[in-house]
This record gives C-alpha cells, sequence and structure tokens, in this order.
C-alpha cells in the first residue's frame, strides 16, 4: 500500500483539473495547426470528425452497457432521433445562409440549439422506450430495444405518406442539411461528452447504477431505487447518442434511414466490447481505432465486417473484459507516479530510515 | 371472400416458417438461456446450400433438401461447440454478445463467399389448386402448413415420450440436478443445438418454396420475426412458438391485407412490445422467480 | 470461546402474542409482524407469522432446512411481497412499499449467499450502502460544486470508520470479489450498517467460519448492538452462537412458528427437539 505512505506526494484536487484541460487544450492546438498547416488533409480531417462522433456514441453506450450491465441493441435508433431532429430543425433555421455566409457568431447559437434539442428529443425517446423495457429482464430489453431500433427505422421510412407533406422524406433521404460540424465543434461536444459521463459515474449516482450492474438485489436492499437509476442511466446514454446523431447530420448533409440499421447499433457495441465494457478510455481508444483501421485497410474493406464479428467472437471466449477491461486511465496518476519516482531516487540516501517507517505501519500493509 | 382466404393461407404459410425457426429459438433458450441470434443465419446457410446442390450440383431436389438439412444441423452443433461452450460459466452478457458475432460472421462470411446479390432459382414446387367458392391455394402454400404441422407433432413426442427429449427438459429445469442425475449436459445440449438447427434447416427449404432465392441476409429478418414469433409464444415452450409464429405471419399478412405493407416490420415489433408490456414472459412463458 | 457473559434477560409479554426483553417494553418494539404469511403457487411457505422485537434486541430466527427463515427475510425486506398479514415497522406498515424504501425506513440486511458488488472496491461497496446518506443532486456531481466535495469526504470518513469495526480498513482499495470468504462476509454486514439501519437482518452470518472467527464475530455482533442501538435479527445453524448472543429466540417449521422464548426455554422446549431430531416412536 504505497498510498498509505506519508511521503506519498499527491498533487491537490484542482490543479488536477488544470492539468487536464490543459493537456485537453494541447491536444486541440496541435490538430488544429496540423490541419491549418495542411499536414492533415481535408479527407483525414474528415475521418477525426467522424472519430469524434463514434467516440460520442461508444461512450453513451458504454453506460447502458459497461456500467449499467444491460444490453440495448437500439442505440443507432437514439442515434437516428437525434440526427433527424437536429437535420429538420437546422433545416428549418436560417442556418445555411448563415452558414454561407460565415457568420459564426450568428450561427453558433443554432448549433447550440440543435445540439440540446437532440439531446432532449433522444432522451424522450430514451424515457419512453426504458420506462417499460428496464421493467423486464436483462435479454427481454435486448429485444425490446432491437425492436424500437427497427420502428423507428420504419417510421422515418414511412411517415410522410401518413402525415401528408415531406418530413424526413422517406428512403430518399432528409438532403441539404447545413453542414455544421466542424473539427472544433465535435472536439467539444467530445470533451463534454466524456466530462459529464466521468463526472456522473464518479458519484454516489455513479456507484448507483454500477451497483445494480453488480447485483440489482443487493443493490436495492442497500436502498438504491434501481428504477430510477437505470432509467436515469439509460436516458443518459440516449442523450448522448442524440448529439452524436446531430453532430452525425451537421457532418453529412443528408440522412437516410437505411445507415442506423441493427448494423450500425452492433458497429456500436462492438467498439464498446473491444474497449472493455466499463472503461471508457477503452470506449475511446477502440472508437479510435476501429474508425482509422478501415480507412487504413480500404484495400481489404470485404474483409472488414467478417474481421469485426470473428473479433467480437474471439474476444469474448478469449477476453471477455475487453482490451482494458475496466481500466481508467488517470494522467494525474501518472503525473503523481512520475513525481513520487524522481523524489524517490532523492531520497534513497536515506533507506534505513524508510524501511522502519514501513514496519511500523507493516500491520495494515502485509494483510491482502 | 376468395382474397380473405388466400391472405389467410399467406400468412399461414410464411406463419409456419416462423413457427419453425422460433421453435429452434425456443428450445436452445429453454436450455441454456441463450437468445441465439446466430439461428436465423443457420437458415440461410441452409438455403444457399440448397440453392448450389440443384443449381451447380443439379442433384434431385429430395437430395438437395436433405443436405441442407444435414448442412443446418452439422453448422449449429458446430458454432455451440466452438463458440458457446466455453461460455457455459461466463455472464449472460458475453453469451449473448457472442452470438451476435457468429451471426454477423455467418452473414459477411457468406457475402464475401457467394457475392452480395439474391440469388434466384426456378421455384422448387409450382402449381395450385382451386377449391369450391374460387379459393385458389398454392400447392407450396399447402405443403408447408402440412410439413411444419407433421413436423410440430414429431417434435412434441420426440420432447415428451423420449428418453433423450426428458433430458432435455431435465437439463432446462435445472442444470446441475440434471447432470447429477447422469444425464450428459454435452450431449443433450448438442442434441437441443442439432434438432433446433435441423428445424431452421427445413425452415429453409420451406422458405424457398414461398421466395425461391438467397441472399445473406435473408436470414437475419426472418430471423428477428421468429425471434419474436418465440417470445411473442412464451420463450421456451414449444407450443408457444407455434402460436407465436402463425401469430406473427398471419399479422403480417393482414397488415398487408389492408393496404400498410410498408409498416409490416414496425407491426411485428410494435406487437411484440406490446405483449412484453402486458405479459413480460409471452402468451404461454412460465414466471420464473429469482432465488434470493 | 471468550464471550461466556451471557446477556441477563428477561423477555416479557408485549400487547398481542409477541414477547421482548424486559428494558425495551416501554418503547414501541422496532418490527412487528401480523399474520405474516406467503404462498408460492398454492403451497404455503410461510403462514400465521407473528413476532415482535425489542429496539436493542438480538433475537435469532432458527429452524431446519427449508423452513422458511430466508424467506420471512425476504418478506420483511420485501424482496417478496406478502400474501397475507402486515409487518410494522417502528409503527409503521411496510405495505406498499418496494424493498428500497423499507431500507430507508430502516431495515438492512445480508444474504445467505453473499451478494457484494464484487467488481468494486471494499470502499465502494461500503460507500453505496450510504448512498441515502450521502446528499447532493446529480448538477452538483457533475459541475463538482463545493458540496460534492464535502459531502463525498465525510462519506468517506465514515465509511473507513465503519470499516474499523472489523479492522478492515486497510483493505478498503481492494476488490470485494478478492477479498477472502469471511471478509466478505464481514464486509457485507459493514455496507448493511452504512444504511443506517435500525433493524439488521443477518442471515447466517457465521456460515463457513471456525470457531475463532465465530467467537470474534459474535464479539463484534454484541458490539455493533450496543455501539449502534440498534436491533439485530439472526438466521444461524450454529447453536453456540445463537444461544450464547441471542435474548428471544423464534423457532420454524414447515414455515410456522413452534417455539418462542428464551435460549433456556428453547433448548428445554419438547417441539423444539422433536423438529430437530425427529420423534421419537412409540413402539
Amino acid at each position: 500500500m504505497k498510498k498509505n505512505n506519508a511521503n506519498w506526494i499527491r498533487i491537490p484536487m484542482p490543479l488536477r483539473y488544470l492539468i487536464n484541460l490543459a493537456m485537453i487544450a494541447a491536444v486541440w492546438f496541435v490538430l488544429t495547426a496540423l490541419m491549418k498547416a495542411g499536414v492533415i488533409t481535408n479527407y483525414w480531417s474528415g475521418i477525426l470528425i467522424m472519430v469524434g462522433i463514434n467516440i460520442i456514441l461508444a461512450v453513451s453506450l458504454n453506460v447502458a452497457t459497461g456500467y449499467l450491465g444491460q444490453l440495448p441493441l437500439g442505440h443507432a435508433g437514439f442515434m437516428a432521433v437525434g440526427a433527424y431532429t437536429a437535420g429538420i430543425f437546422m433545416k428549418a433555421t436560417p442556418a445555411a445562409a448563415l452558414l454561407k455566409a460565415g457568420d459564426t457568431a450568428a450561427l453558433t447559437p443554432y448549433i447550440i440549439i440543435a445540439i440540446v434539442l437532440s439531446a432532449i428529443v433522444a432522451g424522450v425517446f430514451g424515457l419512453i422506450i426504458g420506462i417499460p423495457a428496464l421493467r423486464l429482464r436483462g435479454d427481454y430489453l435486448a429485444i425490446i430495444t432491437l425492436g424500437f431500433g427497427e420502428i423507428i427505422r420504419v417510421v422515418l421510412t414511412n411517415i410522410d405518406s401518413i402525415l401528408g407533406f415531406d418530413f424526413t422524406y422517406g428512403a430518399a433521404g432528409l438532403k441539404r442539411i447545413p453542414k455544421f460540424s466542424s473539427f472544433t465543434l465535435v472536439f467539444i461536444c467530445v470533451v463534454i461528452t466524456c466530462t459529464v459521463i466521468h463526472m456522473f459515474m464518479k458519484s454516489r449516482h455513479g456507484r448507483a447504477v454500477l451497483s445494480i450492474r453488480e447485483n440489482e438485489i443487493a443493490s436495492e436492499s442497500s436502498g438504491i431505487q434501481t428504477t430510477y437509476y437505470k432509467t436515469l442511466a439509460f436516458v443518459i446514454s440516449a442523450m448522448f447518442a442524440g448529439v452524436a446523431g446531430c453532430l452525425y447530420a451537421g457532418y453529412l448533409g443528408s440522412l437516410y434511414p437505411s445507415t442506423f440499421k441493427f448494423m450500425k447499433s452492433i458497429e456500436i457495441l462492438v467498439m464498446v466490447v473491444l474497449g472493455g465494457m466499463g472503461s471508457m478510455l477503452g470506449s475511446v481508444v477502440s472508437a479510435t481505432v476501429l474508425t482509422f483501421l478501415p480507412e487504413l485497410l480500404r484495400s481489404v474493406d470485404d474483409y472488414r465486417m467478417v474481421a469485426y464479428s470473428l473479433a467480437l467472437v474471439i474476444m469474448m471466449i478469449f477476453r471477455p473484459k475487453g482490451l482494458m477491461g475496466s481500466y481508467d486511465f488517470s494522467l494525474s496518476r501518472w503525473l503523481e507516479k512520475a513525481i513520487n519516482w524522481i523524489v524517490g531516487l532523492f531520497r534513497k540516501k536515506e533507506p534505513v530510515a524508510e524501511k522502519k517507517v514501513i514496519a511500523k505501519s507493516g500491520k495494515g500493509g502485509g494483510k491482502a | 371472400m376468395s382474397l380473405f382466404f388466400s391472405q389467410l393461407f399467406n400468412g399461414l404459410q410464411t406463419g409456419s416458417v416462423y413457427a419453425l425457426v422460433a421453435l429452434g429459438y425456443s428450445m436452445v433458450y429453454g436450455i441454456i438461456l441463450l437468445l441465439n441470434f446466430a439461428h436465423g443465419d443457420i437458415i440461410m446457410v441452409g438455403a444457399y446450400t440448397a440453392f448450389y446442390a440443384m443449381t451447380a450440383f443439379h442433384l434431385h431436389p429430395i437430395f438437395s433438401v436433405l443436405l441442407a438439412i444435414v448442412a443446418s444441423t452439422v453448422l449449429g452443433v458446430l458454432i455451440e461447440k466452438v463458440a458457446y461452450t466455453p461460455l457455459r460459466q461466463a455472464p449472460r452478457l458475453s453469451l449473448l454478445i457472442t452470438a451476435i458475432g457468429i451471426s454477423f460472421l455467418l452473414e459477411n462470411g457468406a457475402q464475401l463467399l457467394f457475392g452480395a446479390d439474391t440469388k434466384s432459382m426456378d421455384p422448387m414446387i409450382s402449381g395450385s389448386i382451386t377449391f369450391a367458392g374460387g379459393i385458389n391455394i398454392s400447392y407450396a402454400a399447402l405443403m408447408t402448413i402440412v410439413v411444419s404441422i407433421v413436423v410440430m407433432l414429431l417434435l412434441t413426442i420426440l420432447v415428451q415420450k423420449t428418453k433423450l427429449g426428458k433430458a432435455m427438459r431435465a437439463v432446462s429445469e435445472d442444470m446441475g440436478a440434471a447432470q447429477l442425475m447422469g444425464i450428459s449436459l454435452n450431449k443433450t445440449i448438442s442434441f437441443t443445438f442439432a434438432v433446433g438447427s435441423a428445424l431452421a434447416g427445413i425452415g429453409s427449404i420451406l422458405y424457398l418454396c414461398a421466395y425461391p432465392q438467397a441472399s445473406p441476409t435473408m436470414g437475419s429478418m426472418l430471423g428477428l420475426k421468429a425471434f419474436v414469433a418465440a417470445v411473442l409464444g412464451g420463450i421456451g415452450s414449444i407450443p408457444g412458438a407455434m402460436i407465436g409464429g402463425f401469430a406473427i405471419g398471419l399479422l403480417e399478412a393482414l397488415v398487408s391485407a389492408v393496404g400498410l405493407s410498408v409498416w409490416k416490420d414496425g407491426a411485428v415489433f410494435a406487437i411484440l412490445i406490446l405483449v412484453l408490456l402486458v405479459r413480460p414472459t409471452g402468451i404461454l412463458g412460465r414466471k420464473t422467480m429469482e432465488k434470493v | 470461546m471468550s464471550t461466556n457473559k451471557k446477556p441477563a434477560t428477561k423477555l416479557v409479554p408485549v400487547p398481542s402474542t409477541n414477547i421482548i426483553p424486559e428494558r425495551d417494553v416501554d418503547k414501541r418494539p422496532i418490527l412487528e409482524t401480523r399474520h405474516l404469511g406467503i404462498d408460492f403457487g398454492g403451497l404455503s411457505a410461510v403462514s400465521d407469522f407473528n413476532m415482535a422485537i425489542g429496539r436493542t434486541e438480538i433475537a435469532g430466527l432458527i429452524g431446519p432446512n427449508g423452513a422458511g427463515k430466508t424467506t420471512i427475510f425476504n418478506l420483511l425486506t420485501k424482496v417478496y411481497q406478502p400474501t397475507r398479514g402486515s409487518i410494522l415497522l417502528d409503527g409503521i406498515d411496510t405495505a406498499n412499499k418496494t424493498t428500497a424504501q423499507v431500507n430507508q425506513l430502516g431495515i438492512a440486511r445480508t444474504f445467505q449467499n453473499i451478494r457484494l458488488f464484487r467488481d468494486l472496491t471494499v470502499l465502494d461497496n461500503v460507500l453505496i450502502g450510504l448512498h441515502n446518506e450521502t446528499k447532493y443532486n446529480l448538477a452538483s456531481a457533475i459541475f463538482r460544486i463545493p458540496g460534492y466535495w464535502r459531502k463525498e469526504r465525510i462519506a468517506r470518513d465514515r465509511a473507513t470508520e465503519l470499516l474499523s469495526i472489523f479492522d478492515m480498513q486497510d483493505l478498503a482499495e481492494n476488490k470485494a470479489g478478492s477479498l477472502p470468504y469471511g471478509a466478505q462476509r464481514r464486509l457485507e454486514i459493514v455496507r448493511a450498517l452504512a444504511t443506517n439501519p435500525s433493524l439488521l437482518l443477518l442471515d447466517e452470518p457465521a456460515a463457513g467460519m471456525n470457531p475463532s472467527e465465530t467467537g470474534e464475530l459474535m464479539e463484534n455482533i454484541v458490539k455493533i448492538r450496543d455501539t449502534f442501538g440498534i436491533a439485530i435479527m439472526l438466521i444461524e445453524h450454529d447453536m453456540n452462537l445463537v444461544m450464547g448472543i441471542c435474548e428471544g429466540i423464534c423457532v420454524l417449521n414447515f414455515g410456522k412458528i413452534i417455539a418462542k422464548g428464551t435460549p433456556e426455554e428453547i433448548q428445554s422446549n419438547p417441539a423444539v427437539i422433536e423438529a430437530y431430531l425427529g420423534k421419537k416412536k412409540e413402539d
């Protein structure tokens, strides 16, 4: 137990946040500079945007799968709800003209409204489907969410014929959505998503969600309103899927119901599973790798899906906890270790004294 | 009136296929509590086998049919041995994800091997019979309904009357206790997969009778709907799977008959959600209580 | 065994047919059940279960296997819904309450087959028990306002304090599932205590423990009762433990109470002896 050692140097809390913030800003700065300099071409910066969208999708699904321990199979449905909400909203606003004129200041409020609106509408759908679905046991939840995802797609394809006017434009697709998803916007959304979910999980609310995954009956017996927390986690998961959908609409500029098939839900699930259910870092890494990899391996694209599915099966058999397990990365902890290691080098001159300290506090150290 | 009857028989025909496939889902779920997502894709493999046997190798239809059933059965058992057996002690979620993985492996593998296009062939059975009152029913529909009913009766006898059937029921009741009574778990589970997959093989042939074509993703929607049928009827229950299968088939025919065929898939899933909310264990499902 | 000083208890009747220790008689019983019963598929698993527990009593629930002891715990915590009868917790009827609400009203429990949050740390297990004691809303967690830090700190200190009852504070960062069996049972008790109960239900707390561990557990159960001033009800097959620390004992057979009384009364009760050893044949 090194951490109980009085000599262990800790980085105080506000400083940790500053360090993390500085690192995030640095990453953004470097990537933006590389784009400006033309080192990262337009093509690759487009892929970076897709990476960001996929990270949001994977991290949000991880809330329901990794943390809550359920298996929703309709994540693409929530993404579709968010995407169409944003698409329809943005087409109804003067955003396209503003975008053309390059008036970022006037455009920003519309973008913010679109993101919030997508999150809310997807969240409402999450609530509508979650309340009944979460009453049922695991497998049935998978089926209901799967059914829900399919219904969403059918509705998006056919709703216009019932409404009598053009709303989603059916299978022909919702086109000419202003392309508002810039790299910076996606980057900010990724950071907000990861931060909010991290803060949520590292609180009493997050612990309640984890306890449901671990043992639902024990969780309830410990006074946790399991239905409330299941629904909450489910809604949060749906909301961020909606945000991802919104960014997706603003990146591609056109939406087709067929994009949000069952297959898409599975793709997101693969990202979560490969990264390690319950590990945010895992989701981020595998979403990044699985978005880049197909681009690098264009020539063997036919094998991509075969490889995905094989990876899924092999992973489950040999390493069911995913690449990262539930390991979560903390930059400040690394820094802490590094600082202590360096300090330790200087302290080496008095090893006898240190040994005594360990021996004295050995009561707890030896037990494990 | 005659339109009503032809729609009714259409519904019963597709319903029979759903019922046969649903039985496979139900039996596997009953015994190892796994939603075998790969089950639908076994149908696809069966259909391709029959297709190539008849078109490329010009085998007699009877041999082709047998070959398809054998191929499905072998594949089902193989999947169980390779992918599911190592995970028997693993959490349910891992098993479910594996099943999804296998399903996509089969679909994408087929796409790679046979191409993404739909392969069409001549209908295996043509012609129809006209009853009094101008009711016209195809031979294919009649045969499908008859075959599936016979198969279901045989299956009921197998499960209720034979020693293996008794073993299956025992394992689904209590795996540990069944093992202590000297029942071989591996054998019984493999046998269940074999029977379920053979049913899927028969289902694939009946499907080819109705729609003489094969494509890599044909099993996915068919499988999903059969699966809905199994859940609707009460997963784990044999008569439930039959009821569910026919119910879904008739529902689809009804929705199409009133001119809303584009909403067919949506309607199936909507009914599923409604039924699960009212009766979470399906029509004939048993209520289980977790031991604390 | 070190706990041989038996608490000198006299059980006195309270209104209805129940008995509780004399010192608790002026106060309302912490728990009172009236004609409690449940059927499983037409079969009556528990019927006409009447019992009262004094506010600081250590009560025992014993009986042969399958007598319905754990079912009683499941009824009290609303894991199962009773078919008949009522449960009064400190005078409040728990009908229409969920398991979580019953816990918030004051019943905490452990499980026969340990149910820990195995993949979480020991500390997190206790913090989850402190869930309802740690009050801050979602927004304060996400924006990390000072209140969040303060309340988390208080919860952590409290958790460490509770762990120190069993001298487990140094294991705080270990995964619960990696603890040895006895420590897991102790952690379950700590987690239950964290929910600030007024009645603690222990389901076979000494199962799988050796005599010296059981002795230590007995001391700790009495210590918990004395420090927290709560009532404890336990199911146990270890008669040394039951007879050593329980003040009132209730014997269950085939879902029915066959005897109630002090350890001395129970030990000499013919119906109890018959239930445990079988009836002597007359021939």
